[in-house]
């Protein structure tokens, strides 16, 4: 399973949930060997609830500070037309966004993996970059060029070309997964070509496509920077009008519990109806006898219509940036040099990663080696930030910052970094799991046995071996905090710019050929290592495993 | 290295994971630099009772003694890694990071990576060539090896094996036995061995505790876990057993084999009784024997060293079915008639 991660934070979640469920099934037949006692030790368990307690920090506060305000006051200001229309906006949009996703998904993923599509390697690259693309530079490119590219149909039209990856690199997995002896057994049963395929085919990887929709979904919620970019009101653009420029922070956390519901609907959906059958292959492998399915004279208007897929996903993206930066259209805007914005960038990406990165440890130590269900849920209520998009997550923190900490923090780069440590913890986690869950407790057994104490064989043997899994983590933090948008314009302090709040400035001031720049090297330094480095938990397991 | 064998008590050990009792009232003594191995089916507690040895788990009840310090006990718990007790776990659990010299000191203080005592034990195992490698470029028996030197490297009292040879094939399997038996006859330390190849027990250990439902059944030489194990289902699990009924009376058993002498001691009161008559110590001639009772082959399995025959005969109305084992030597074929007979004393408990 191939899955970039992720620029901008709701990205970074998403990616998240298709490291775990590929994690998920690739660990299942070894883990249960590797629980030994379900009593954890305290510390471990001491350390993750203080994890958990501080992840879902911002999400109590809001709901104990409108609580506060009165249930009466919260109604006041839900119950208005602006709710219905944002309402309307939002839901209409998520529901035509993924609809589109799981359609343009599902068939190239079938295109890639099932049929003798001609440079198919290519195309598998090709298909899955926009997604390590912020939706913020895809909204920049189209909206820079053509002044039709606005409102609901080009928030349409951009979404789904920066987000069908999502659905495209579960269901690719799946296909890789599932059995193609399934599809021949239908046939030699009196199955047509096309009921096989609706029948068979697509059974085998309905819960990929399911999943892939839960997360195009999340992401459109959480989305900020494009919306604005183009000029359509969700509840993510209304809740920064309100809360950044008209200081109206009570209609700010009504409108954010709105959309926490929304997002939380959708997991807790995703929780309860996901379909639950077993999707992988019964018997032994059966790759040898894979038959891809031969286009025939299909192949041209297939290929034709791939290329029109990318050029219009990454080709108007890159080549609008770099229109801009040639025509160099010069407007003064104080000028920060990208290597400053970039160094600000890096220092706040590198703590966030390390903070990410050791907070996860003990939370996926406890839930991987102390299988109890107080850890699985201590597990799972992290993966609850997943429901909480960035700006509210950042909203709740400066908000807490101001009213309870006198000022104090806030608009610091100490609470910038919370933000994005919560921000991108599950994108950690993930990381963290898939790298110590390899790792048997019986090398830590065997090391105590030679006379180390607990922490010693802890720190010699399961963080050495987890060591390069966890720089990966911190990899993946890392780039994802460079590619996030909305939380910083809210919590960067004052007279500092990143990479993105820099681009975004430029871009507010239509000083297009300054902001293209920032564009193009937040997708070279963020976007594409990113792509790699998350390459790299795909081989995990087989390496872990190879010496045993 | 000098290493300094402690014995092992365990007295009156419990275990449960939640309402499974694991252990039960288990007690256990090896003597300072023997071998003992402890024989089982899966999932009859072996390896939870060697990890308590270890201290990876708590008992729920009695104590662990080595050398006479109490090392898990109502009151007292001594941490694994100040038990000075080797572990070798049925993979080896070689850290996939370090290499095989690596692995070997990993035990040891930083100074003393690099003495002699370690090249010689690298020698003694005989993987001084592969002392750069890393676990996974190794076979089996290899790693095995390794996982042994490691454990003897830091000197310990006393050595745990938990199935180490299960994962090997079987032809790699009895090298690396007798390799290990070496190896630790030459160092001399106290061992404990886990295992539910009844075989291997009886081949290397000099005392065989059997393990069975929660409970130690029998710990005794291999000699007499065989000759004389304390009940029928000890009998059949240790070996070949064919159980019949008889009736004893002044030192003879009364069977439908004939009159046959019983051991001597543990002594059984007269009575109904069970027989137990191992294979090799039935005889088949074809020559005519007033002694003995005619048999009809119904199989046979031909192993090299000896053979097997499945034969059956009638008496009192009823089918008996007997295995014989014979040594290579006069051979039958299925459907010959033969004469059966019974040498040496049999072994006998009053009936149920
Ligand atoms: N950590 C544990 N939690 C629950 N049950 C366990 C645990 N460890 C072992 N058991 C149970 O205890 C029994 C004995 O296990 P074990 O000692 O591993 O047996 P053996 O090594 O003889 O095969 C088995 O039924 C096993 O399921
Ligand atoms: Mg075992």
């Amino acid at each position: 399973m191939s899955s970039p991660a992720a620029p901008q934070r709701s990205r970074a979640t998403s990616s998240t949930q298709i490291l775990e469920r590929g994690d998920s099934t690739s660990g299942h037949s070894t883990a249960t060997s590797h629980v030994r006692t379900t009593r954890g030790p305290t510390a471990l368990t001491v350390a993750s609830t203080a994890v958990a307690l501080i992840l879902l920090g911002p999400l109590v506060f809001l709901l104990v500070e409108s609580s506060g305000a009165g249930a009466h006051q919260i109604a006041r200001l839900i119950w208005r037309p602006l709710t219905a229309t944002l309402l309307w906006n939002t839901v209409r949009l998520t529901v035509v966004v993924t609809v589109l996703c799981a359609i343009i998904g599902t068939l190239t993923a079938w295109c890639v993996e099932r049929t003798d599509l001609p440079l198919r390697r290519m195309w598998a690259v090709l298909i899955v970059i926009p997604f390590a693309i912020p939706d913020f530079v895809i909204a920049f490119g189209w909206a820079s060029l053509f002044t039709w590219v606005h409102g609901f149909e080009g928030a349409v039209l951009v979404m789904t070309l920066a987000v069908y990856p999502l659905v495209y690199l579960p269901v690719a997995a799946s296909f890789r997964n599932a059995d193609p002896g399934l599809e021949e057994a239908a046939r030699s049963l009196g199955l047509g070509r096309l009921s096989t395929f609706f029948r068979v085919t697509l059974a085998q990887v309905r819960g990929a496509i399911f999943g892939g929709c839960v997360l195009v979904s999340l992401v459109v919620l959480a989305e900020f920077g494009a919306f604005e970019i183009l000029g359509f009101r969700t509840f993510t653009t209304e809740i920064f009008t309100e809360f950044q420029l008209s200081f109206n922070i009570a209609t700010a956390c009504a409108l954010s519990l709105v959309l926490i519901l929304l997002s939380g609907l959708i997991l807790g959906g995703d929780w309860i109806i996901r379909p639950k059958g077993r999707t992988a292959r019964t018997g032994p492998l059966a790759q040898q006898s894979l038959r891809r399915h031969e286009l025939g004279a299909a192949r041209w208007p297939v290929l034709l219509t791939l290329l029109a897929l990318v050029a219009l996903s990454l080709g108007v993206p890159i080549g609008a940036s770099i229109y801009w930066m040639a025509r160099g259209t010069k407007f003064a805007l104080g000028g920060v040099s990208i290597l400053n914005a970039g160094l600000h960038t890096a220092f706040f990406g590198a703590c966030a990663g390390a903070i990410a990165t050791v907070a996860a440890i003990p939370v996926a130590l406890l839930a991987i080696r102390h299988d109890s269900l107080k850890a699985r849920l201590m597990e799972r209520s992290t993966y609850l930030v997943l429901a909480m998009p960035g700006l509210v997550i950042a909203l709740a923190l400066s908000y807490f910052a101001e009213r309870y900490a006198g000022g104090f923090g806030y608009q610091t780069s100490a609470l910038l970094i919370l933000a994005y440590s919560i921000l991108f913890f599950p994108l950690a986690l993930v990381g963290v799991r898939a790298s110590i869950i390899h790792i048997p407790v019986g090398f830590e057994e065997a090391a105590r046995s030679l006379g180390q104490s607990r922490r010693r064989a802890f720190l010699r043997v399961t963080m050495r071996i987890a060591g390069p899994g966890l720089a990966a983590s911190f990899c993946l933090v890392f780039l994802a905090t460079i590619t996030e948008l909305t939380a910083t314009l809210l919590l960067v302090p004052i007279n500092v710019q990143t990479l993105s709040t820099q681009f975004w400035a430029y871009q507010q001031n239509l000083s297009y050929g300054q902001a293209a720049p920032f564009a193009l090297v937040i997708v070279l330094i963020a976007a594409v290592p990113s792509y790699v480095i998350s390459r790299y938990f795909d081989r995990l397991p087989a390496r872990a495993t190879a010496g045993q | 290295m000098t290493p300094s064998p402690a014995n092992l008590e365990v007295t009156d050990v419990g275990k449960s994971f939640g309402d499974n009792p694991v252990l039960v009232g288990v007690n256990l003594s090896v003597a300072a630099g023997s071998f003992t191995a402890i024989l089982g089916p899966s999932g009859s507690g072996k390896t939870t009772l060697l990890r308590i040895i270890a201290g990876f788990d708590r008992a729920d009840k009695g104590t662990v003694r080595i050398g006479g310090d109490v090392l898990d006990g109502p009151n007292e718990f001594v941490a694994p890694e100040r038990r000075r007790v080797g572990y070798v776990s049925q993979n080896g659990s070689l850290f996939p990071h370090l290499t095989v010299e690596e692995n070997v000191t990993f035990g040891l203080a930083r100074s003393l990576r690099r003495g002699d005592d370690v090249t010689a034990l690298i020698e003694a195992i005989d993987l001084g060539a592969l002392a750069r490698r890393f676990p996974h470029q190794l076979s089996g028996g290899q790693q095995q090896r390794v996982a042994l030197a490691r454990a003897l490297a830091v000197n310990p009292r006393f050595i745990l094996l938990d199935e180490p040879f299960a994962s090997l094939d079987a032809s790699a399997r009895s090298d690396v036995r007798s390799d290990v038996r070496q190896i630790l006859k030459r160092v001399g330390t106290t061992a404990v061995l886990v295992t539910h190849d009844q075989d291997e027990a009886l081949s290397m250990a000099d005392q065989v505790a059997v393990i069975r439902d929660a409970h130690i059944v029998q710990s005794a030489t291999p000699h007499d876990i065989y000759q004389q194990p304390i009940d029928t289902g000890v009998a059949q699990f240790v070996g070949d057993a064919n159980l019949i009924g008889g009736h004893l009376k002044a030192g003879v058993a009364v069977t439908v084999l004939g009159t046959l002498p019983v051991m001597k001691s543990p002594t059984v009161a007269d009575g109904r009784v069970t027989v137990l008559v191992r294979p090799e110590q039935l005889a088949l001639s074809r020559t005519d024997d007033v002694a003995g009772v005619r048999v009809e082959i119904l199989e046979t399995a031909f192993h090299g060293h000896d053979s097997l025959y499945r034969v059956a005969f009638s008496a009192n109305s009823e089918e008996h079915l007997l295995t014989v084992r014979l040594q290579s030597g006069e051979q039958f074929t299925a459907g010959d008639l033969a004469h059966l007979r019974v040498n040496g004393p049999v072994k006998v408990w009053p009936a149920p």
